[in-house]
């Protein structure tokens, strides 16, 4: 399963991400913006299939008929099942459409820190192994990789030293909560059903914070990504049409996701 | 708005499963940071090895492999982790270089204190080097630091590119480093001054090594180079099939090492090769040389010994584990140190390939 995973996800990764590396001019931090960038653009079908498929749904949610067989079946929780099932079948939605395409980003951004952590190798034994993984067109001669990029050493995780303040400000961090609890409000479309509503709400505050301690926790590099990769989903979202800024405003009522 | 019964949406559901996998991958996936960041470093005296290796130094009984002490780091060091070989003075005071930055100076024959010295928060990966009253010290800020033997004071200090992982080589008054800056540095020993420094294609991790008026060492970029020890110029060029990690050893006017796409080399002081073995493994390691053999280890764990002159096989054992550190030659034992193994430490008869004993800490 290691080398599978090895060949088919992680050495590409790695590899395109060092020679993006060597095409930037030895600068890992861009080389990071870039290859998040490209990985969005492939992904963007599963992105989009996601996002439609959330949508159909929560037009099926807002549907007479799906209130209606709520009203009709709420003490008998199996013939709802049921009945929300034929529905789902009649409209032609997946009820997991919204979650597979999800599942198989995965291990892309598993890979994606793999591939961060093994190229930046600060320690022997990672240096090792990323001499296991490197293709022989990529030149030798870019080991050991520059890690800094801007203020960060994006091997480590990212804390920001100011004069005059005794401890070091996670700035990354704070930028992938942010990041993450915006594109969460943005993407995800408000649900009429009480339950669904507070679900979103949910997403909306652990998502972050649980991007949040990864990213307070792990390279830098990986927080980066993140960030990065919050940004463009929102820059996608928005093309489609489809984004309610007024979502992010506390108290004011969504004006609903647009078709 | 009423509270509706309906279970959650299924697609609701196996979003907040897809989003729990992602925490226990990525979380699984961090890892990589944690455990073992390198491999063994082994030195050995004439009566004892000393195994510096994760978070303790080991002073192993050369004869019945019976522990003799342990080395842990003080309390107002704990966490700390050794990989760094450690080196050993005249005087039998024992240099322990640790990945938290600090460096002990302990005597050998017991592991007590002599001093401790904090240099930065980099990680100490390379082995310390002992010439006469100073102890050299490489280091992942960059710097190489000269400090007193009795004292850890400092004297001087020299800054690289990128951080130093190879232990210096000591000649004389010089001092040469290997840097992953991809240059080779003289230095004067007295003072730190740069003497030379030549800029080579790759990055190099191991100590350059000495062939007649020539400094050898390996790098990443599939290369053994041999410079001009007065100048630093450029003598020759061997191209090899993968990248130099160990420094070559030497003995009798011939270099011997091996690359990580398992390729082991005899090079003669022309950079003719005298011979050449293809290897099913990697080899990071340098080869131990003695009485006509050559002994040395692929990473997946297999000990061979040849015979110096021709390649010809002496004997060959299997050893669980990776096999990354270099194996030395003491007496009529070949020592191998093994990462992630059942031992630690296995002593083999040099002569028969037959194993005298095995060492691993209690508990471990």
């Amino acid at each position: 399963m290691g080398a599978i995973w090895d060949t088919a996800v992680l050495n590409p990764m790695i590899n395109a991400l060092l020679y993006i590396y060597n095409l930037l001019g030895n600068n890992f931090g861009l080389a990071i913006i870039i290859f998040t960038a490209l990985i969005r653009l492939i992904t963007f079908p599963l992105t989009y299939q996601q996002q439609k498929s959330t949508q159909k749904m929560q037009e099926l949610q807002s549907s007479k008929k799906f209130q209606e067989i709520q009203k009709k079946f709420k003490s008998d929780k199996a013939k709802l099942q049921e009945e929300q099932m034929k529905l789902y079948r009649e409209m032609g939605i997946n009820p997991f459409g919204g979650c597979l395409p999800l599942l198989i980003q995965f291990p892309i951004i598993i890979g994606l820190y793999q591939a961060i952590i093994q190229s930046l190798a600060d320690a022997p034994l990672q240096l090792f192994q990323l001499a296991q993984h490197i293709y022989p067109a990529i030149p030798s001669s870019l080991i050991p990789l520059k890690s800094h990029f801007l203020w960060m050493d994006l091997g480590t995780p990212e804390r920001l030293i100011i004069p005059g303040i005794p401890i070091g400000i996670p700035v990354l961090t704070i930028l992938v909560v942010i990041t993450t609890w915006m594109s969460t409000k943005l993407t995800t479309p408000p649900t009429p059903d009480s339950q669904g509503s507070q679900m979103t709400q949910m997403m909306a505050l652990y998502m972050p914070l649980l991007l949040g301690y990864f990213a307070y926790t792990f390279a830098a590099g990986l927080a980066l990504y993140f960030v990065v990769s919050n940004l463009l989903q929102v820059v996608q979202y928005a093309a489609t049409g489809k984004v309610d800024w007024r979502s992010m405003i506390p108290g004011l009522p969504s004006g609903g996701a647009r078709a | 708005m009423s509270r509706m019964s309906n279970p959650k949406p299924a697609f609701r559901r196996g979003r907040w499963l897809v989003l729990l996998v992602a925490a226990g991958l990525v979380s699984a996936c961090s890892g990589s940071r944690v455990g073992s960041s390198s491999w063994p470093g082994l030195t050995v005296s004439d009566t004892t090895a000393y195994v510096a290796f994760n978070q303790s130094l080991y002073a192993v009984d050369l004869a019945s492999g019976q522990e003799k002490w342990q080395f842990a780091p003080p309390e107002q060091d704990k966490g700390a982790t050794f990989y760094a070989p450690p080196a050993l003075s005249d005087s039998g005071t024992l240099i322990i270089a640790s990945y938290s930055g600090v460096v002990y100076a302990v005597k050998a024959d017991s592991g007590d204190i002599i001093w401790r010295r904090f240099l930065s928060s980099s990680r100490l990966v390379g082995g310390p080097a002992v010439a006469g009253d100073l102890v050299l010290v490489p280091s992942a800020d960059r710097n190489l630091y000269a400090l007193k033997l009795d004292s850890g004071a400092d004297v001087w200090s020299f800054a690289t590119g990128e951080p130093l992982w190879s232990e210096p080589l000591v000649l004389g008054d010089k001092v040469y480093l290997s840097g992953l800056d991809h240059k080779v540095y003289a230095l004067d020993l007295a003072s730190g001054r740069q003497l030379w420094s030549t800029e080579l294609n790759g990055a190099m991790t191991d100590r350059p090594t000495s062939l007649d008026n020539l400094i050898l060492t390996g790098t990443f970029a599939n290369q053994l180079v041999a410079m001009d020890a007065a100048s630093g110029r450029i003598a020759w060029t061997k191209h090899t099939d993968g990248w130099v990690w160990g420094d070559p050893v030497v003995q009798d006017g011939v270099a011997y090492f091996g690359d990580v796409d398992g390729t082991f080399y005899a090079i003669d002081s022309k950079g003719n090769v005298v011979w050449q073995s293809r290897l099913d493994g990697d080899v990071t390691a340098s080869p131990a040389v003695e009485n006509g053999k050559v002994y040395f280890v692929t990473a997946d764990g297999q000990v061979f010994a040849r015979q110096a002159a021709d390649n010809s096989p002496v004997w060959q054992q299997p050893l669980d584990g990776q096999l990354l550190t270099d194996p030395i030659v003491t007496g009529e034992s070949l020592l191998v140190a093994s990462l992630d193994g059942t031992n630690l430490l296995t002593a083999f008869d040099a002569t028969s390939g037959a194993v005298r004993w095995s060492y691993q800490p209690a508990g471990k």
